[in-house]
């Protein structure tokens, strides 16, 4: 029996052993009335620049290509890109182009665009860029990216708010005219949004075989929500990629992205946990890239709340929250403090810490006596007998922060009950009403007005609280009667200072964006929308 | 025989139905709204303009027909399930029944190399131990299986990765289902499984060995090996049962290894569809597991009477009784 024992013991050992054997193979947001080409001709001399350097020192770059592993927690479940968020994995790996895009100083650039006018207050000239096609050679004409935004407008649900506003028509092959329905209307950042690439609208989108885009890297192969290969874009318009051939894989746990990145078999793994950082910290091969996302991690009150619903009250939270060593705690320091909600949105850097510009909880503490709650000998205060306590929902990765300002405001004498769970539990407590706080982190990156009314005006979709604010009201009225960027930008900054003053919300800071980058990846750019932001043609790959 | 059987069908069919209608009632329950999902959370966007995403969350309900009293939503579908048609994804517009048939093989390979590993320690391991009871071997055996058993499945597929793919770089992380990326997914399962089996089959054989035909067998000089086949033979049974269970519960409840390893079966679909409050991939999802497990037992309850004379003189002497 011992020997059939141990006969067992080894047929498993080379069985296993002989498979792993097999598989080693390894803003100027709106402001500028005109955007032309020449900082992104910059951009793509510059892509064409390193990619010559790294062929010079003999790496396997630009001459024979190489090929680079991308690992994400989603990918596309279908090729057409009117799907909800094709469009933005597309766009993520270099197979789909919109006519501008988004430097990482905030900035709005052509793309396909070569230069865009600002005519009147409703009035947009585009000229696209000369010489551009389709994979399939077909021209990127007037007639086919009305017909491509055409397109997205009918079936995307998501490319609505970029669209609805516009009116697009030819003015000749190269040119189109873009009438917005709204007065200063920032039509090249509308037109950068992943949801408005460009495809070639006479074709199916149905298959590898029958998609047709413009990007650098042309789809090969593809499973739905499991991988995605790609080959270099022979025929592309602009500086010819140094890497060869892409493959992007969905691996949706977090902790196997940690391992794929560890393992060194990708190049590129996006959504690393913050609490993993200590993983990479030893290591040399593998670098994270910690670029502030635009968006803030916002602690939303519900005003309807008798104790929040004083002003005193909000505004003591947001002088007691330590926001450094909240960043340590729930961001394991990945990212920067903001006071104010637009403070994360690079185009709007001075307003980062315009409000509450330090941590001061002998401020909270005397703002919550002014307002009758007294400390109790628990530590706790009161107030006509009633403890002043909140429950502060959190979801995804909050849980740690939401612990954090439990222990933060516990020390201003406020008791913090935390809920983690599901988002949907929020959503359904909101629509209930039942909810004192909760976390969750908008995009601050965008057409401001839109932006602030979604979050400030009485009906906006993201006022879960219910602020109506006589003053914010009026300078939001004034925004959008506004003629000109810099009084845009004057009552922008006004609203949101005034906004952080009544604190309806308290701001935290940016949530972190952690990438996993190899090493053997030369020309990564860090960037504030890294998830659309990831290939471009300076990429090399040194061999490993 | 035939009438046990069709009995046993009839009951699997009201099973089914009354199945149907719980699930669908708790999908519905559950918080969280698909097209809200779908449409994407207008933070997500940078855009905010209530009314244009309520208006289209509006037509977007209509048209999925999410906004029909829930009866009618739960008789639109049994229409489809007469039909054969397990209905279209929300999220991506395709055949739920074309989905769930392109991840299924993947599921079943998993499944069954997964199983031959428990059988393989199962029954390897728990022979070993019967025949040590108490010895060294036995002792070491079974603390290995509460060790196992008490493992949470994810800890020790991370634990795998950790060493076979990070430290060894013998594993490759990837999304594809090859032959070459099975066996340590499959690995886990059949650890996380083994000791179930390995239990059963000692219980089993150590039970049978106090029995007098093996005393008997062992007095006219039968070696320890010829006496645990004997042994083994007549506690087929019960193992037979333990595997046809945990071969249902490696297709159905491997979601956590799926995910973990980033292999693209079912149990990995359906998580991605409760994710995104995909109706009719869950509800798709969760019949075919309830009409696989009904069918897994059925299947059993045949095999019992293949495999144990006394079941099918059972089922003999009943239809006398009747005529």
């Amino acid at each position: 029996m011992r020997k059939g024992f141990m006969l067992l013991l080894l047929v498993v050992i080379f069985t296993l052993s002989a498979c792993a054997s097999s598989d080693n193979e390894p803003n100027g947001n709106a402001g500028n009335a005109q955007y032309s080409a020449g900082s992104d001709n910059q951009e793509a001399e510059a892509d064409a620049g390193a990619a010559n350097d790294a062929e010079a020192q003999g790496e396997d770059a630009a001459s024979g290509g190489g090929e680079l592993i991308v690992v994400d927690q989603n990918i596309a479940a279908s090729l057409d890109p009117v799907q909800p968020l094709t469009s933005s994995y597309l766009r993520k790996i270099g197979a789909a182009e919109a006519l501008f895009k988004v430097n990482a100083a905030g900035e709005t650039v052509p793309e396909l665009a070569e230069e865009a006018t600002q005519v009147d207050p409703t009035t947009w000239e585009i000229r696209l860029r000369p010489g551009a096609t389709f994979w399939s050679g077909a021209a990127v004409d007037a007639d086919a990216v009305i017909a491509s935004l055409e397109r997205s407008r009918a079936n995307d649900a998501q490319a609505q708010p970029f669209l609805a506003e516009l009116t697009l028509e030819k003015v000749d092959a190269a040119t189109l005219r873009v009438t917005t329905s709204r007065a200063q209307l920032p039509v090249p950042l509308n037109l950068s949004y992943y949801q408005t690439v460009i495809h070639n609208a006479g074709q199916a989108h149905d298959s590898v075989e029958t998609m047709d885009l413009t990007g650098m890297y042309r789809v090969t192969a593809f499973t739905p929500k499991q991988s995605m290969e790609l080959a270099r874009n022979e025929h592309y318009w602009g500086a010819a990629p140094a890497i060869e051939r892409i493959v992007y894989e969905e691996v949706a746990d977090e902790q196997t992205r940690v391992l794929s990145a560890l393992s060194g078999r990708s190049h590129v793994v996006y959504q690393i946990p913050v609490t993993s950082m200590p993983q990479f910290e030893s290591r040399e091969d593998v670098e994270i890239s910690a670029e502030p996302a635009a968006n803030t991690q916002t602690v939303y009150l519900n005003l309807s709340r008798p104790q929040l619903a004083d002003v005193q009250v909000r505004q003591a939270l947001a002088w007691g929250v330590d926001r450094e060593e909240l960043v340590i705690a729930a961001a394991e320091g990945q990212s920067t403090p903001v006071t104010t909600w637009l403070g994360s949105n690079p185009a709007f850097a001075e307003a980062k810490n315009a409000v509450y510009s330090a941590y001061d909880p002998d401020q909270a503490g005397a703002l919550l006596d002014d307002a009758g709650w007294m400390l109790g000998e628990d530590g706790i205060r009161y107030k006509d007998g009633e403890p002043l306590q909140l429950r502060l929902m959190t979801w995804g990765q909050d849980q740690a922060l939401g612990e954090a300002l439990q222990s933060q405001w516990g020390r201003i004498g406020v008791q913090v009950e935390v809920q983690h769970g599901d988002y949907s539990l929020i959503q359904t407590a909101r629509e209930s009403g039942d909810w004192d706080a909760s976390i969750e982190a908008w995009s601050t990156f965008g057409e401001e007005l839109t932006l602030l009314q979604g979050q400030y005006a009485p009906e906006g979709s993201g006022n879960y609280g219910g602020y109506n604010d006589e003053e914010t009201n009026a300078l939001l009225a004034q925004l959008a009667e506004a003629a000109d960027q810099q009084s845009r930008r004057e009552l922008t900054l006004q609203i949101n200072t005034r906004v952080a003053e009544q604190a309806p919300v308290i701001s935290l800071y940016p949530r972190p964006q952690l990438t996993a980058v190899s090493t053997a990846l030369q020309g990564f750019e860090p960037h504030f929308r890294q998830f659309e932001h990831i290939v471009h043609a300076g990429l090399t790959l040194a061999a490993r | 025989m035939l009438k046990t059987t069709l009995l046993r069908l009839l009951e699997a069919l009201a099973t089914l139905l009354c199945a149907t209608l719980l699930l669908f009632l708790l999908i519905r329950i559950a918080p969280g709204d698909p097209v809200q999902i779908l449409l994407g959370r207008p933070g997500e966007a940078g855009v905010t303009d209530t009314a244009m995403q309520e208006r289209q969350a509006a037509e977007l309900r209509e048209r999925l027909g999410l906004e029909d009293p829930v009866a009618v939503q739960y008789g639109r579908w049994m229409e489809r399930l007469l039909r054969l048609d397990l209905g279209e994804s929300i999220h991506t517009g395709r055949s739920v029944g074309a989905e769930l048939a392109e991840r299924l093989p993947a599921t079943a390979a998993l499944a069954l190399a997964a199983l031959a590993i428990q059988l393989a320690l199962g029954l390897g391991l728990g022979i070993a131990s019967a025949l040590r009871a108490g010895g060294m071997s036995d002792q070491l055996i079974r603390i290995v299986c509460v060790v196992l058993a008490s493992t949470p499945a994810f800890v020790l597929g991370l634990g795998l990765l950790l060493v076979f793919a990070v430290r060894l770089g013998m594993y490759e992380i990837s999304s594809a289902a090859t032959l070459a990326r099975l066996w340590l997914p499959a690995a886990t399962l059949g650890l996380i499984g083994a000791p179930q089996l390995i239990r059963v089959v000692r219980a089993n054989l150590l039970s049978e060995f106090g029995q007098v035909y093996i005393v008997a067998a062992r007095a006219r000089g039968l070696g320890r090996g010829r006496l645990a086949l004997h042994a083994l033979r007549n506690s087929l049974a019960s193992i037979v049962t333990v595997a046809a269970l945990s071969l249902a519960a490696l297709i159905s409840g491997a979601v956590v290894i799926e995910s973990l390893f980033a292999w693209p079966g079912v149990g990995k679909y359906a998580l991605d569809s409760i994710m995104l409050k995909d109706y009719p991939v869950i509800q798709g999802y969760a019949l075919v597991m309830i009409a696989l497990m009904i069918g897994l037992h059925l299947a059993v309850e045949l095999v019992y009477a293949l495999l144990d004379p006394r079941i099918r003189r059972q089922g003999r002497r009943i239809r006398h009784d009747a005529v």
